[in-house]
């Protein structure tokens, strides 16, 4: 069941009527039951898988609690031993289901070097929607009662931090402290719920339908013929793509956390205006938060963290970004646009210390004015740095990963004898996306800026009743128009 | 401090609100011929309504009768014909003549990938946008009522185009297979903004486009990417869209025509695979609004089944063909209209086929050839035909008559003549003035019309209309 679909708008308001009528004893039951339906509704067999992955933990992370409180080591494993079963136990489950043909394509390539032809299996398997989150949520659940936190006694209360239906499929990854409470709390409807909570949904399917998937269309006649375009217009299209999934991914987060917070539940932001972030690791504060802060918790941190030497803190930074972008998709463009990132993450460590060593920093530090005209041109490179990531990240595959990449780094030369003839996007006339994109992309990095001027602005935070009403009767418009049925799934859908 | 009402109950009402009041007050009146692309069924219907002619003939079918009429045309007038334009089967219409006398003029609405459903609509299209054929042939195949690749019948190009041009609210019982697909249609039924989504993109993409041409204009010597090297970009992007010069036939030898046979198993087996009862009882409950149609509009409807290879039946299944057949022979007995079975195996082998199911330009033209020759066996087809000819005759020369009379004395002599040939004065003598015999040629001509149910004027009017939207009352 998609967010953008009619099925949705039938399931959310019948389950949000049912939510507030009932007491409040079989709420949870009810939201589980929902969840399910809402999982099962794609693939009714993948609800047993759901359901076996929350039965394990549920059976099984209740033994690191157990072997942690057992006096003198009386247990049958110690806890690091059952967090290793459990972690197991979901990745093993993660691999088989996303990466068993990635590893076979793998494993036959290496072989094809050594001249040996292996004909691999054919194993049947559709990837289980948002299986990388709720394996997630898991892990996250098994390692903080390893380091002591409190184990979920209640199975509904378990199932339903992992099945929640806003979250199910594409996060943000929730964590189960901040979550399985809001379960036992007795709360009372509330009509800010119904009013935010409609805001935040119509905000996110405005981001989709209208901006999203209009500059989808751009991103794929560029990114599948990058021959047809120039340097210049291969840049645009780069940046209609930094834009196109930051809406796409923003908006589903905004329908869910708006889902959510229908029947009170508050679950984590996971973006923060991304592209304003003045350096990498500050862009990974602000980008897909709720992922980078599980990479930092249960990967980075157990690999070592900062602890220890430069080269085994770049090691671990390396290592995380890598298999980070290798949980978004099993292919070798996701592992390299990871690796992109660790590589860029380390340079950003390096290029700080050198600052630091010829006293850039410290004048820095002493001249606001110089602080300032630096921090613009820091968010500039730093978005320039994301967009080349991007690149590995929406390619097909390496090989045309590789000749954008020359292409965009092809423009200082281009850009010498430029004149708009050149730019196919003005000539391609219809859709009116491409020749649109000289306007949009202007206006799309200048509300960035003006977005985060207006957080701190009373009327951004608390508009009028009025203007509340105007903007989602605008909205509503909006949506009902420009809502094909052929609307393409969330980016984030696929991981 | 006073609560204030919920932003959102209030955001809800005053959207429901203004949906109800823009469907009441209709501030602008969308023109339900434009189009977000010209599709195949555009295309028939806008030539359809730019024509002053009448047909009495109408052809309906999926991709099968267009391949079967429009390569027989090719050879039959030995030139290549651009598909976007030649809606015409002069072949079968000179044959209809010679066989039945009188005059014959075909439109062909026949459409690749048609059904039932959209083949009522079509006709439902013709009648309401240009005018009332007299006989209706419909060539039906097995995929036409179990296409897997088309679940419901609100998934076809041609259901989409022709939803805006006609009601289908008498046949919404047969159009859904679950609740939401029906409140899908209420909603865009009844919602405003969801009944014209379609109009108000295109209309705030013209908006869109006039901003553009000044901010960022075609670059100055460049030239705007053609329709062929957009779809090299985006092959998805208006899939139905057809270009004028896109789909041409040409005329092809015997040799050519067995040279570029292809097999299309394949393609055949994907839609035949999942074929399931549900699709199947709805597109023949559509083969019989079809059926009731005409019969209220006193059409003869004629069902034919087109020729089909063997090999496209054992990809099928002999028994499930067999049934189908055998279903359309008691839904046509049970409907009270003519079905004839064409698909003589002993008459078409794989030299006349373009590939198991379309046939060729020589396939064609023997298809036609027994089309007529069965119609002409038949005495009920056979008085339905004649009538049609004879009616189209009459108008035709009606018409010739009425068009260039003037006050020349051996111009009303001619006129005179011609009018006692047809019985509508006795004697030469009397009805002397020019203007007393224009009187009676145009009640002939009016009698005429209402017969054959010309909307002669409605047409003219539809044509005059300019393209854009605007404003009056819509919905």
């Amino acid at each position: 069941m998609l967010f953008n679909s009619l099925q949705y708008l039938v399931f959310l308001p019948t389950v949000f009527f049912l939510y507030w009528v009932l007491p409040q004893k079989a709420r949870v039951p009810l939201l589980l039951v929902a969840s399910y339906v809402f999982y099962c509704s794609w693939r009714p067999i993948y609800g047993l898988l759901i359901f076996g992955l929350t039965l394990a933990n549920f059976l099984i992370v209740p033994y690191i609690d157990k072997a942690a409180k057992a006096e003198g080591g009386k247990h049958v494993f110690s806890p690091k031993v059952w967090l290793g079963i459990t972690i197991a136990v979901n990745l093993i489950t993660l691999g088989i289901f996303k990466y068993a043909y990635f590893t076979m394509d793998t494993i036959k390539g290496g072989l094809g070097l050594f001249g040996v032809t292996w004909n691999e299996p054919h194993l049947h398997i559709i990837l289980p929607l948002g299986i990388s989150f709720f394996v997630f949520e898991f892990i996250h659940y098994a390692m903080e009662v390893y380091r002591g936190k409190p184990v979920v006694k209640s199975f509904s209360a378990l199932a339903l931090f992992a099945s929640f239906f806003p979250t199910q499929i594409a996060g943000p990854i929730k964590r189960y402290q901040d979550f399985v409470p809001q379960l036992t709390e007795k709360i009372k409807f509330k009509w800010e719920y119904l009013d935010e909570g409609m805001q935040l949904i119509l905000m996110g399917l405005c981001k989709k339908v209208l901006l999203a998937d209009n500059l989808a269309l751009v991103v794929q006649a560029g990114f599948a013929h990058p021959e047809n375009f120039s340097s210049v217009d291969m840049w645009l299209i780069t940046y209609a793509f930094a834009f196109q999934i930051f809406f796409d991914f923003a908006g589903y987060t905004d329908i869910a956390r708006g889902s959510a917070l229908l029947f009170g539940y508050k679950v984590p932001i996971n973006f923060n205006l991304p592209y304003l972030a003045a350096n990498v690791a500050d862009f990974w504060h602000r980008w897909h938060i709720s992922l980078s802060t599980w990479l930092r918790d249960y990967l980075f941190i157990p690999l070592g963290g900062s602890r220890g030497s430069k080269w085994l803190n770049y090691r671990n930074l390396f290592i995380t970004m890598a298999l980070g972008g290798l949980w978004h998709g099993a292919a070798m463009h996701f592992l390299a646009w990871g690796a992109y990132q660790g590589i860029v993450l380390i340079l950003h460590k390096e290029y700080v210390r050198l600052l630091d060593a010829i006293g850039v920093g410290k004048q820095l530090k002493e001249s606001p004015a110089l602080a300032k005209v630096y921090h613009v041109f820091s968010v500039i490179a730093t978005f320039h740095i994301v967009c080349v990531g991007w690149v590995f990240f929406r390619a097909e595959d390496m090989k045309t990963a590789g000749v954008i990449i020359t292409k965009l780094l092809q423009v200082p030369a281009d850009l010498m004898h430029f004149s708009a003839a050149q730019l196919a996007v003005l000539q391609i006339r219809d859709p009116i996306i491409f020749p649109a994109l000289l306007v949009l992309l202007p206006i799309l990095m200048i509300a960035q800026p003006v977005v985060n001027w207006l957080n701190d602005k009373t009327i951004y935070k608390n508009p009028p009743w009025a203007l509340q009403v105007s903007v989602m009767v605008a909205l509503m418009c909006i949506i009902t128009i420009f809502s094909p049925d052929s609307s393409p799934s969330f980016i984030y859908f696929q991981f | 401090m006073k609560r204030r009402l919920s932003s959102a109950i209030t955001a809800i009402t005053a959207f429901l609100f203004l949906n109800l009041a823009l469907s009441f007050f209709a501030p602008i009146k969308f023109n339900p011929f434009n189009y977000p692309y010209q599709g195949w069924g555009w295309w028939s219907f806008h030539d359809l309504r730019a024509t002053q002619e009448i047909h009495n003939v109408a052809l309906l079918g999926s991709s099968l009768m267009v391949a079967a009429v429009n390569n027989c045309d090719a050879n039959y007038l030995n030139r290549p014909l651009n598909l976007t334009e030649h809606h015409r089967s002069f072949y079968l219409d000179d044959k209809l003549e010679a066989t039945f006398k009188g005059k014959f003029r075909s439109y062909n609405l026949a459409g690749p990938g048609q059904m039932p459903s959209d083949a009522y609509l079509t006709l439902k299209g013709m009648l309401s946008t240009a005018h009332r054929p007299d006989v209706v042939i419909y060539g039906v195949a097995p995929r036409d009522f179990i296409d897997s690749q088309l679940s419901s019948p609100t998934d076809t190009e041609p259901f989409h185009f022709l939803s805006r041009l006609v009601s289908t609210d008498d046949c919404a019982g047969g159009l859904f297979r679950d609740p939401l697909g029906r409140l899908s249609w209420f909603i865009n039924r009844n919602l405003y903004f969801a009944h014209h989504a379609i109009d108000w993109q295109m209309l705030l993409e013209r908006k869109t486009n006039r901003i553009l041409s000044i901010l960022t204009p075609l670059p100055y010597g460049s030239k705007p990417y053609t329709f062929w090297q957009r779809t090299a970009i985006l092959p998805k992007y208006k899939a139905g869209e057809i270009h004028p010069n896109a789909v041409i036939t040409h005329p092809v030898t015997k040799e050519v025509a067995k040279a570029t046979f292809k097999d299309n198993t394949g393609e055949y087996k994907e839609r035949y695979k999942r074929a399931d009862r549900h699709t199947y009882a709805t597109q023949l409950y559509f083969l019989g609004k079809l059926a009731n149609l005409c019969k209220k509009e006193r059409i003869e409807l004629i069902l034919v089944n087109m020729p089909i290879a063997r090999e496209n039946i054992n990809v099928l299944g002999a028994p499930t063909y067999l049934d189908y057949v055998s279903t359309l022979k008691e839904r046509a007995y049970a409907l009270n209209i003519p079905f004839y079975d064409l698909n003589f195996f002993y008459l078409y082998n794989t030299d006349l086929y373009h590939d198991y199911v379309h046939l060729n330009a020589f396939g064609g033209a023997k298809f036609l050839d027994s089309l007529v020759s069965v119609l002409n066996s038949d005495p009920r087809a056979q008085l339905a035909m004649q009538m049609a000819g004879r009616e189209l005759w009459k108008q035709e020369q009606m018409n010739k008559l009425a068009t260039p009379v003037n006050d020349a004395t051996d111009s009303i002599h001619r006129l005179k003549e011609k009018l006692i040939e047809h019985n509508l004065i006795q004697t030469s003598s009397g009805h002397g003035s020019i203007s007393k015999l224009r009187e009676i040629v145009k009640q002939e001509g009016d009698r005429l019309r209402r017969q054959i149910g010309a909307r002669l004027n409605k047409n003219k009017q539809g044509n005059e209309q300019d393209l854009d939207d605007e404003p009056g009352v819509a919905m």
